[in-house]
């Protein structure tokens, strides 16, 4: 699954927010691959995106939202789109995805209290078509599905997402899981947290479950949940959850990746090098997004739409949160994201100065 | 786009808005973290000087219209100490940020700019303007870049130069 276009308005704390992930033209080399559509070249989207944004802009809440909106189409349960509505005014939504085959969908809706009013449109994807001529082609197709959530599915087809929260989703979900490849992506992560715990087994009394031996100490993951977590540290512990997301990328497809802030504890370097990792398990047809704190990562080597940053500006009284990409700004290759970001081009910069009140 | 890190620390509210306006693209001035800081009023903390990285360009940018120049002096003392290596550019307003409005515009009141009844209500103006928003209304306003900061500080400022043409991006 591919995600093209998001608007949400009241919705958590957005406002009339937008955000594309098409691009314009064809990159000569990148190191992230080919970054379009199989066979549908100039259907291009921006397969992995590196979301940045100083605390409270709306990184994980971005996520949440766009969890609830998959999960209601996935789930055919209109209810799950009610949280999406706590404010005073009606959560409006539009999402932009292409799924299985050529088709462009895209699912709107207003969630005012009890009540979700929803839309549907679609659109094949020629040959040489680009997003920006498919949605002039999308067609209205609400009627059909007369608000019914089955017939969206049937029409959008079995949508696959995986979405890993720290704050979210406090289990491991190992079911979709290949049990080899978690047991070797277990084995490297970890391994290279903690050189100490090298060795990393299926356990063989308990079902889908995993054992960490240590200095005759065993820790367990079981049916999704980690338990005796405080035998590791901090970033070990959250390793797990990084090798159970990686072994996921690994062995799935068609897949659409929402990687909240998973490395809090983990060294810059190897989040860097398991950043490198995901996008080259990035399969055709899938989409990565992966926000994070560490700057280093606007060092890393890669196209400069891949950089995007959040913020949250205040207009009229009332705070509103953008996106920015780097290759708005940047069109040079000498260019730094780094740079660029500190001297905050992109206005993304947190504001401290309610802090400079605590000086001695 | 010059791959160095800079810092701009400005006297008020009008003058952050100033720098980031003049931010926006197309920049006028090299881009640059902002902070509002009142370099005539207070003293850099060390919690200041740790943030600049070694052989970052600091911006300073204050008015001249105070004949208060202790803070300042001690500033720039701190800033070309040991403690922080860091290259400094003085951008000294003349008198003060409406003058330089005046002077770099084609307003002869810089309240005109905002269409606002005095100094205090044009300044609340600006502040709440978005930066786009405010580069919109200098460029409306005729804005000559070259004009703005562009005099040497008064006498008793004397012990530092204007330096604005270090930031000013050259068309």
């Amino acid at each position: 699954m591919i995600l093209m276009d998001v608007k949400l308005n009241h919705v958590y704390g957005f406002d009339d927010f937008h955000v594309n992930f098409s691009y314009p033209r064809r990159l000569s080399v990148s190191l992230i691959g080919s970054e379009a559509l199989e066979e549908r070249k100039r259907f291009r989207y921006k397969k992995a995106v590196i979301l940045m944004g100083a605390n409270a802009t709306g990184k994980t809440s971005l996520g949440r939202a766009l969890l609830k909106i998959f999960s209601s189409i996935k789930e055919s349960n209109e209810a799950i789109l009610r949280d999406l509505d706590f404010g005073e005014h009606p959560a409006e939504f539009q999402v932009d995805f292409v799924n299985e085959g050529f088709i462009l969908h895209r699912f709107a809706g207003v969630v005012n209290g009890e009540n979700v009013s929803i839309r549907y449109f679609s659109a094949e994807i020629g040959e040489m078509d680009s997003y920006e001529m498919v949605v002039g082609k999308l067609a209205d197709r609400t009627a059909e599905i007369a608000g019914n959530f089955r017939n969206l599915k049937a029409l959008v087809g079995h949508l696959e997402y995986r979405f890993a929260y720290p704050e979210i989703e406090s289990s491991l979900r190992l079911s979709e899981v290949n049990k080899d490849s978690l047991l070797k992506t277990l084995r490297a992560v970890i391994g290279t947290l903690d050189p100490t715990l090298t060795d990393v087994s299926v356990a063989k009394d308990l079902k889908d479950s995993f054992v960490i031996r240590r200095r005759g100490k065993e820790i367990i993951i079981q049916e999704g949940k980690l338990l005796n977590r405080e035998l590791l540290s901090s970033g070990t512990a959250e390793g797990i959850d990084v090798a159970v997301f990686l072994a996921s990328m690994i062995s799935g497809s068609n897949c659409f990746y929402y990687c909240d802030e998973h490395f809090s504890y983990i060294q810059s370097d190897i989040e860097k090098r398991i950043f490198g990792l995901m996008t080259e398990h990035l399969g055709k047809n899938e989409q990565l997004i992966f926000t994070t704190h560490n700057t280093d990562m606007l060092d890393l080597n890669l196209p400069k739409h891949t950089f995007a940053f959040m913020r949250k500006e205040i207009e009229n009284g009332e705070y509103k949160v953008s996106v920015t990409f780097a290759s708005d700004y940047l069109k040079r290759n000498t260019d730094s994201v780094k740079c660029a970001m500190e001297n905050d081009i992109f206005g993304s910069l947190p504001d401290d100065s309610l802090l400079d009140e605590l000086e001695v | 786009m010059a791959n160095k890190i800079c810092f701009y620390l400005a006297e008020g509210e009008c003058e952050e808005k100033l720098l980031k306006a003049l931010k926006q693209n197309p920049p006028l001035i090299t881009p640059g973290r902002v902070k509002k800081f009142n370099l005539i009023q207070n003293e850099l903390r060390p919690s200041h000087l740790m943030t600049f990285p070694a052989e970052a360009r600091v911006v300073l940018v204050y008015d001249t219209d105070k004949e208060i120049t202790d803070h300042l002096r001690r500033n720039l003392d701190l800033l070309n100490s040991q403690y922080a290596s860091v290259e400094v550019i003085t951008v000294p307003q003349v008198l003060n940020f409406e003058d330089e409005i005046e002077r770099s515009t084609d307003v002869t009141k810089a309240q005109d700019l905002t269409q606002s009844t005095n100094t205090r209500d044009f300044k609340s103006a600006v502040n709440r303007m978005k930066e786009a928003d405010f580069r919109r209304t200098l460029k409306r306003h005729k804005l000559e870049i070259e004009k703005l900061w562009s005099l040497k500080p008064p006498k008793q400022f004397s012990f530092t130069k204007q330096q604005s043409a270090e930031i000013k991006i050259k068309k």
